[in-house]
């Protein structure tokens, strides 16, 4: 988006990756865009991955996350995203490019947060595992597909998700997502 | 047929992506044997039995993984991550 000059451009201004698509709001499941200031994607270089994880402890406050799952708050967190952490919300420390791979992603994820009772039916009708309280617990996170598209989620609450995909696929993502909330709505409608 | 990947736990095979056998991780060097070469390339023990095989989890954590499974039963006797030596977090 640009803020114009009377003869030239004054300002570039930035838009988060589903800026026009949301919030969307259906039969009480709200779909929003999170929003945080950095996404970093830390990689520890082998025998590493302690060291890597002291330090994000000594400079952030938070442990990196173990397989499948996620560390920190709402605000400053660490996601296990397959081969690398996804670390969000604060500028990495430069000790951390000792001990790891650390790449600035602010720009490249969508992050996107599902809510509602019927969270959980949302989100069966579009990821291939098991998303039922009792198998993917608060806490859970799982690199998986959202029908086609690759994601990771991370289930932040009873009834709610943390989506991640690709910027490049945000309008997808968030489409895909509306149809789910508004099949799932009406199929609970007719009971 | 399903496999349990070390990472994200009992995954449908579509998920994955099948390379062939583990021997492609002991690439001869480059001034090996021309024998050693192809052999490397071409020739392959295709036992009916206990195989291990290289697969990729590419709709899933994205690691590569030995799978030892039995061509016979098709029993998926075990899996384990090709770089394991990494310290357990990710």
């Amino acid at each position: 988006m640009t803020q114009m000059g009377k003869n030239f451009v004054r300002k570039l201004l930035a838009t988060s990756p589903a800026a026009d698509l949301c919030p969307v709001e259906f039969g009480g499941l709200k779909l929003v865009e999170l929003s945080f200031p950095y996404l970093s994607s830390i990689s520890p270089y082998p025998k590493n991955e302690k060291k890597c994880s002291a330090i994000l402890k000594k400079n952030h406050g938070i442990h990196m996350p173990n397989v499948c799952r996620a560390t920190g708050s709402s605000h400053k967190k660490a996601i296990w995203f397959g081969n690398f952490t996804l670390f969000i919300g604060e500028e990495p420390n430069i000790a951390l490019s000792d001990v790891a791979a650390v790449v600035d992603m602010s720009d490249a994820w969508c992050s996107l947060r599902l809510t509602g009772t019927h969270a959980e039916e949302v989100m069966q009708r579009l990821c291939p595992i098991d998303v039922r309280l009792s198998v993917f617990k608060t806490g859970c996170v799982a690199s998986t597909m959202l029908g086609l598209m690759p994601v990771t989620l991370h289930r932040s609450g009873k009834n709610q998700f943390d989506i991640y995909g690709f910027r490049s696929m945000s309008r997808t993502l968030v489409v895909e997502i509306t149809e789910s909330i508004k099949k799932t709505t009406y199929l609970f409608l007719q009971k | 047929m399903r496999i349990i990947c070390p990472n994200c736990g009992e995954r449908d095979i579509r998920e994955f992506y099948y390379r062939g056998s583990e021997n492609d991780l002991d690439r001869p060097k480059l001034e090996d044997s021309l024998l050693n070469w192809h052999a490397f390339l071409h020739l392959r023990d295709n036992a009916a039995g206990e195989i291990r095989d290289l697969w990729y989890h590419e709709k899933g954590c994205n690691s590569w993984l030995i799978v030892t499974r039995n061509t016979i039963t098709h029993d998926v006797i075990s899996t384990e991550l090709v770089n394991s030596e990494d310290e357990g977090l990710a």
